[in-house]
């Protein structure tokens, strides 16, 4: 954990371009599970927004 | 209760910000974590509703985005080129007066940067100017940062008015002609200002009237141009109407001292150009209906169904936001990138290298702004669908009743203090300022202009802003002193902003009796 963070904060700029690419992505998928009420499906994507979310918490 | 969980998100990105002086995009996160909480364990939002408000996030944070990445990509390609700095050194040219350097450096040319890029650009670019002109550091930040606070809102070409637009959701048409007024008022006092923080009261006896007629001429410009339609390049063209006005009125105010040299001529054209391709591109695509229907044949639409919270807070179905991608604001800025790189290309103006430092630039410039939008963006529209924003602005109604219309510009002033930019603010308090006018039966319009003119003004304090500016005039470590001082300015404006918005409240109300 505290190496992954060490990398997220020397890399600010590959750590940002990641967290992008995970809160831009996700939306339109989630958008086609919505339609299909797929659940399982938007949680997992709802995860990787999170988890972009919580990657650029880390990034100085 | 309602009102203090549903304002949390928005505390706690203030508080991180100003108070811990985080970044806008980690700040960004941890609001939109906080929302997504609290909407889902306290206001009853599921799964699908979540999963829905992510989509309409994503087309309004793209409306937005492109057109910041667009205005940053035609900026790299002119400062790769050496344009910015051409323009900046053949100013001095004009005027040995300090006074009148400051307005057409420190005011008209920041409107025009500001048109043009924005970004912290025009502090950036000019701050270092004045200081090599002989100015002091600290009048060499706060000149420019007043300067340009005024032409925030329609500057960038146009993308703090085009994220107020996406988080309300009602037509530019309807909002823009309070807010160019709003801002050609302030606009026209920020002129004096420039002098003032320049050479203090005499010299602005001196060029009272010069700031007027300046002033005067760019912000019936603005408005003009902006309620045309074309507010994307309301405060650009106001900048350049501003450039040609001062020209012939600087040379009355040369000064004592010899002239800085010779002006290269054929170079400052050059330089010039690709902004003036900029301008052809975007009237040729707003005003001529055949390109214009030849490039709205892709639309990007999504139609969203009917949700609901588990407590029965109802967001009625609708399609979300209409991008007609070929003719985007983004996309045209992007046309007027090519060419422009083309011209200065042909003119020898490139060193080897130059497209992927241009490329390289513009995305490691834009991609902590991006990440930012789509989390407060996100952040936003949660808020929107969770009842969160209804309750804060029944909350303000209900708190400051008759006093809300002078409070409005303070809001917006806050977001963008906290967030560093006007378009956040529109983003984050757009929403919620509509509602809060609805709720008191005040003009929306009117109420939302004060946000945006606020917000714009204020913008200018934020801290990132602030440091660029510093550390550029070689003030780094004394940003203490640069707030200060922008601290008196900008509070001015902003009451002069709210009593603007009081008299507009006042007056439209008078209309419907």
């Amino acid at each position: 954990m505290r190496k992954l963070v060490k990398w997220l904060q020397e890399n600010s700029f590959e750590a940002n371009l990641l967290a992008l690419l995970l809160m831009a992505v996700p939306p339109v998928l989630l958008y086609f599970a919505a339609r299909h009420g797929a659940l399982g499906w938007i949680y997992a994507l709802l995860g990787l927004v999170i988890l972009g979310n919580i990657l650029v918490l880390f990034v100085r | 209760m309602d009102f203090i969980l549903a304002i949390t998100p928005i505390a706690l990105i203030l508080f991180l910000m100003v108070g811990l002086r985080w970044g806008a995009a980690r700040a960004g996160g941890a609001g939109y974590l906080t929302a997504l909480l609290i909407a889902s364990l306290y206001f009853g939002v599921g799964p699908v509703l979540l999963a829905y408000a992510h989509a309409k996030a994503l087309l309004l944070s793209l409306d937005v985005l492109l057109i910041i990445w667009a205005a940053f990509l035609l900026y790299r390609v002119a400062d790769e080129a050496g344009a910015i700095r051409t323009i900046g050194q053949a100013l001095p040219h004009l005027t040995n007066y300090k006074g009148m350097q400051a307005v057409i450096i420190g005011w008209v040319f920041a409107t025009f940067l500001q048109g043009v890029g924005g970004f912290g650009v025009p502090v950036a670019v000019i701050a270092p100017i004045l200081v090599g002109l002989g100015f002091a550091p600290l009048a060499a930040v706060v000149i420019p940062s007043i300067g340009h606070g005024w032409a925030v809102t329609f500057g960038s070409l146009g993308s703090s008015f085009q994220a107020l637009i996406a988080a309300t959701g009602l037509p530019g048409e309807v909002l823009v002609s309070a807010s160019a007024l709003f801002l050609g008022i302030a606009g026209l006092v920020v002129g004096w200002m420039v002098v003032h923080a320049a050479q203090g009261w005499q010299a602005v006896a001196r060029l009272f009237w010069v700031v007027l007629v300046i002033g005067l001429v760019m912000s019936t410009t603005q408005y003009l141009v902006a309620v045309s339609g074309l507010w994307n390049i309301g405060a650009f063209v106001a900048g350049i109407a501003g450039l040609l006005v001062s020209i012939p009125l600087a040379r009355r105010y040369r000064g004592d001292q010899a002239d800085n040299g010779e002006l290269d001529i054929r170079k400052l054209v050059v330089a010039l150009s690709g902004y003036l391709v900029m301008m052809l591109v975007i009237l040729t695509v707003q005003l001529v209906p055949a390109v214009n229907s030849f490039l709205s044949q892709v639309v990007i639409q999504v139609d969203f169904p009917q949700v609901s919270t588990s407590l029965g807070y109802i967001t009625p179905a609708g399609t979300g936001r209409k991008i007609y991608f070929f003719r985007h604001t983004g996309v045209v800025l992007a046309y007027a990138s090519i060419l422009a790189y083309l011209i200065y290309r042909a003119a020898g103006y490139y060193k080897p290298g130059a497209v992927a430092r241009i490329l390289n630039g513009t995305l490691r410039r834009v991609l902590s702004s991006s990440v930012s939008i789509f989390s407060m963006v996100t952040m936003a529209v949660i808020m929107e669908h969770a009842g969160m924003t209804d309750v804060l602005a029944r909350g303000l109604a209900d708190g400051m009743g008759a006093l809300f219309p002078f409070a409005a510009p303070w809001i917006g002033a806050l977001g963008a203090f906290m967030t560093g930019s006007n378009t956040n603010s529109n983003v984050v308090f757009g929403a919620l300022q509509m509602r809060t006018a609805q709720l008191l039966g005040y003009s929306v319009a009117i109420i939302l202009a004060g946000q945006t003119a606020g917000a714009g003004l204020a913008s200018v304090l934020a801290p990132t802003k602030v440091v660029v500016g510093a550390s550029t005039a070689g003030m780094a470590g004394k940003e203490g002193d640069v707030m200060h001082k922008l601290l008196i300015y900008t509070g001015l404006l902003l009451v002069l902003i709210s009593i603007l918005t009081l008299v507009g409240v006042w007056l439209t109300s008078v209309e419907r009796i």
